[in-house]
């Protein structure tokens, strides 16, 4: 009898356990290492912004190029705020809208009555102080233009388009503020993307609609503004389009920007990404004046030799010697490219090196950010992904997902920077950030809620947008420097914050006008590792002056205001 | 009675692990047996262009026939990918695979496909198609260099190129493999030699020059470096290489999208009396097709055939009122005439596109000749104003204000 239970039991453990393949890694399994970063807290912090993106069906170009935002701090408060554009068009009941952080970390919509509070086919925001009024105020990239609002100081803001000489008739992208001849005044960038004409039907070649390709239409040049300052009775003077004189006139189509010292001579220079054509890199020549060195440089293609895509674009130094790294953001059937500026100047793509043309899976990307998300020394990537023309692939099976756009939608990534160089693509196991599919385009960056980690907020076309709570686990310390210039009134844009502790060194950048479509926060971010303190904080502020100030213990918001550190002497490069 | 029993209970205990023995089996069986072909795909289809409805549903038929054909699937596939339904084609691919798997084009075309978007799978279906491939086969071999090389797999990539480059040594696009193969490596002297193989071939001029450009800066050599990136930022974009696969899956695409890009090919090769000819046919076939109007009338301007073009850009208007090109082009050809409609013509085009910096310019040369000096130069300034890169607006406007004394 024993020996027949033998037979049968074997039998059957054969069957059920013996005899099956064996089973493949279940999804589940999948990305259980990777650290988790974010924690989709929109609703905890009561954010209810859905986009709007218009009518669907006509293809309308500008639809599918999304709508961005900025974190601001528009009443002085210390918090920061947020304020997040809508593209459903003039016409449309869908207005930007402008919510403001309370003290418990909750967002209130302060929207009615602010004058932001505008319907457009509104595309991105920059964020600056352009009077020097010590009131940050808010440009508005539109498709038809853009709009410049003063801020008031009262929680209200009146429109100065006209009056202040920033209209123009392009279609606006990213835009930024820069004081590129450091006379004190912030300057403002619009980068612009094609001559659009809605007449034209685009799609495949199964005659099916889509939205067309950049390259049916002409490219559009960027637009400089020159901040003209105050006049010997104090009245501010407003800007004048100094696109033509400064040497910039050259068409697109842009959709990044992002301005620094890129040649290390110590004067801002401007980064256009340009899509499905070669980027620009407009070198400041110190006298009002630019050259474009793209090529020179080696930033206008791709290191095996290719155009590509250019949309988003975030700057950032990787490590303790390292040149400034440029990362933009490229289409699904490409990858996303990370340059480093080497030692004689030149950049050189680092891509395959640095692990980023080996990732999990891929994306159209737009919005992005080079910061240390989990302070352990080393700066990470952030990237939302979106398509411009339909999948021809497998289409997700996510729910909730209107129809329509659902051959659109793909997934973010999360890259880890492992402190050598090389990043490991954690997206998988980073379900709030990464996990879901959507149309991403903006990304706004900052440390919304004090704890020094920094926190993000995606924009989706037609999806609501996302506020994503930094949760990682710390490895390390962190330090935050607001770099203020007390005689302008105003965050020092451009200034460069090296701090030292030990032998060990960080640099960051006091530049909120990064990513896609989006402003972040001015404060300079450090991850620290296990430095508990730095030693010496130093500060190159933009109008060349360098500053070193004490240091200070790690953990905290340092204000550190321009003539009150002690002079170094910067040599002229 | 207790050995009997015992043998009793073996003998029931080995057929009952029989019983379940062979029912294992037959579920195997079951489970294993070879799986009737699935139904062809169909892709969704609305919208689509009726001749491209009606050859996909002719390749279907040809599989529903012989659905054990790899030819079959393998050409449904063929003609979904041509039409860009993407997702069918592979699933077809994936079935003429199965029914044949010495043919290369299948795990090819799947490859070629899945490159766009899971690029760790398209390796797979090219190593595949690569092992089907005979020595003179070299398009799937080098298109897995490709990949490899952005994977960093660089002792794969640079193994095939040695292969193709023993039985093909002219082969460019092995020259251009190596020498990104040499400059990932930082091996810049090395990479120079063969890039400089390419620099003169229309598919890898641009490439050959930005590459060669890096490993200049690379060595420190900033005059040379200079040199190349500026060669590389005047060349036009590097022309796709050729690929006997894909271009096969070309001559299937119907529909009018097909059309115009064999009007593309037509105008490029310079053969205006065939492309005149396809147009016609096309609008006898589409003669609601504003972009077949618009392309007729662009070449009739061509050859300066005024009055047809005129009427094809009037048809175009007709047809979509609110379209400002049409508007321009057909102002555009009055102005030539002398028409004196041609102002009204680009006043239309900048009605339905106010920032039309070409239109303001157009209207401005036309007020001008009419003598209405101040009005010309405020289109001259309008042009400007659109677009501050417009040179011959600049130049216009000047010249306006040196005859008339006025700078505003």
């Amino acid at each position: 009898m024993r020996i027949a239970q033998h037979i049968l039991i074997g039998t059957i453990l054969c069957i059920t356990i013996g005899c099956r393949p064996p089973e493949a890694t279940s999804p589940a399994q999948e990305g259980a290492d990777d650290p988790v970063w974010f924690h989709d807290a929109t609703e905890d912090v009561g954010l209810d912004f859905v986009h709007e993106a218009g009518p669907v069906g006509s293809y309308f170009m500008p639809q599918i190029m999304g709508s961005g935002g900025a974190a601001l701090d528009f009443d002085n408060d210390g918090r920061l705020d947020l304020y997040l554009v809508q593209n459903g068009g003039p016409n449309s009941s869908a207005r930007n809208r402008l919510f403001r952080q309370r003290t418990d970390g909750r967002f209130e919509d302060v929207s009615a009555g602010s004058g932001l509070d505008i319907a457009g086919y509104g595309m991105g925001a920059a964020v600056g102080d352009i009077d020097n009024d010590g009131w940050v105020d808010v440009y508005v990239s539109e498709y038809g233009g853009g709009r410049l609002f003063r801020n008031r100081g009262n929680g209200t803001f009146e429109d100065i388009t006209r009056t202040a000489g920033v209209a123009q008739p392009s279609w606006g992208t990213s835009c930024c503020f820069v004081d590129y001849d450091r006379d004190g005044w912030l300057d403002l960038v619009v980068v612009n993307y094609v001559d659009y004409d809605p007449g034209f039907q685009c799609g495949p070649a199964n005659g099916i609609k889509d939205y067309c390709h950049p390259r049916v239409f002409p490219g559009t040049s960027m637009r400089l503004f020159h901040n003209r300052g105050r006049d010997a009775g104090g009245r501010w003077r407003g800007f004048e389009d100094v696109t033509q004189s400064a040497g910039v006139a050259k068409p697109g189509p842009g959709l990044g920007v992002a301005c620094a010292d890129f040649n290390g001579d110590g004067w801002p220079d401007i980064l256009a990404a340009n899509d499905a054509r070669p980027n620009h890199l407009w070198i400041n020549r110190k006298n009002g004046s630019f050259v474009e060195e793209a090529a020179t440089l080696g930033v206008a293609y791709n290191g095996l030799g290719n155009t590509a895509s250019n949309m988003g674009v975030t700057l950032g130094k990787m490590g303790d010697s390292d040149g400034l790294s440029l990362f933009i953001t490229h289409l699904t059937e490409e990858t996303h490219t990370l340059w480093q500026r080497g030692e004689r100047g030149f950049f050189r793509d680092r891509t395959i090196a640095a692990g980023l043309a080996n990732t999990i899976w891929r994306g159209t990307g737009f919005g992005t950010i080079l910061v240390d998300f989990d302070l352990d020394g080393a700066p990470d990537i952030a990237v939302v992904n979106g398509r411009v023309a339909r999948s021809r692939g497998e289409l997700p099976s996510q729910s909730g997902l209107d129809p329509y756009w659902l051959p659109y939608a793909e997934r973010n990534q999360l890259f880890l920077n492992d402190g050598q160089g090389r990043f490991r693509d954690i997206s998988r196991g980073n379900h709030a950030f990464c996990g879901s599919f959507a149309i991403g385009r903006g990304l706004i960056w900052g440390d919304f809620d004090g704890d020094g980690r920094v926190d993000v907020v995606a924009t989706n076309v037609a999806g609501p947008a996302r506020f994503y709570r930094n949760v990682a686990e710390r490895r390390g310390h962190w330090l935050l420097v607001r770099a203020v210039d007390l005689g302008l009134h105003r965050d020092a844009y451009g200034a460069v914050v090296t701090v030292q502790a030990g032998t060990r060194r960080w640099t960051s950048f006091v530049n909120p006008g990064q990513s896609y479509l989006s402003s972040g926060d001015p404060r300079a971010h450090f991850g620290l590792g296990p430095a508990e303190s730095v030693d010496t904080i130093r500060i190159d502020w933009p109008d060349g002056l360098a500053e070193v100030f004490p240091g200070t213990k790690a953990d905290r918001v340092v204000r550190l205001e321009r003539g009150q550190g002690q002079k170094v002497k910067n040599m002229d490069k | 009675m207790g050995i009997r029993f015992r043998r009793w209970g073996l003998a029931v205990g080995a057929g009952v692990a029989l019983a379940i023995l062979a029912a294992a089996l037959g579920v195997w069986y079951w489970q294993s047996r070879p799986s009737p072909p699935p139904e062809p795909p169909l892709p969704d289809l609305a919208g689509a262009d009726q001749e491209v409805v009606e050859i996909i549903n002719l390749a279907r038929e040809k599989v529903l026939r012989a659905p054990l054909s790899a030819k079959a699937w393998g050409q449904l596939g063929e003609v979904l990918l041509a039409h860009d339904f993407n997702r069918e084609a592979n699933r077809c691919f994936q079935q003429a695979e199965a029914l044949d798997p010495h043919e290369p084009a299948w795990p090819y075309l799947q490859g070629l496909h899945l490159a766009t978007y899971d690029p760790e799978a398209s390796v797979l279906c090219l190593e595949r198609a690569v092992r089907c491939c005979d020595e003179r086969q070299n398009v799937p071999r080098l298109l897995l260099v490709e990949a490899l090389l952005e994977r960093n797999r660089l002792d794969e990539a640079q193994s095939l190129l040695e292969q193709v480059h023993s039985v093909d040594p002219g082969n460019l696009r092995t020259e251009l493999g190596l020498g990104r193969l040499d400059l990932l490596r930082q091996n810049w002297r090395a990479g120079l030699t063969h890039l400089d193989a390419c620099r003169n071939d229309v598919h890898t001029r641009k490439r050959a020059s930005t590459l060669r450009a890096e490993a200049w800066n690379q060595l420190g050599e900033k005059e040379k470096a200079r040199d190349e990136q500026r060669r590389a930022a005047e060349l036009p974009e590097d022309q796709p290489w050729p690929d006997p696969f894909y271009e096969k899956i070309l001559t299937s695409r119907r529909g009018l999208r097909a059309r115009f890009l064999s009007v593309d090919y037509l105008i490029q090769a310079g053969r205006l009396p065939e492309t005149l000819q396809l147009l016609n046919e096309t609008l006898d076939k589409y003669p609601s097709s504003l972009e077949g109007w618009m392309r007729m009338g662009e070449i009739y301007h061509r050859v300066n055939k005024l009055d047809r073009a005129q009427a094809c850009f009037q048809q175009a208007a007709r047809l979509a009122p609110d379209f400002a090109e049409a508007w321009f082009r057909l102002g555009c050809v009055q102005a030539q005439t002398h028409s004196s409609d041609a102002p009204a013509s680009f006043r239309k085009a900048i009605r339905w596109k106010p920032h039309y910096a070409q239109a303001h310019y157009n209207l401005g040369q036309c007020l001008k000749e009419q003598g209405q000096r101040d009005v010309a130069a405020e289109q001259f300034r309008e042009a400007l104003r659109c677009r501050p890169d417009y040179d011959l607006a600049r130049k216009a406007l000047r010249e306006l204000e040196d005859a008339t004394g006025q700078k505003r």
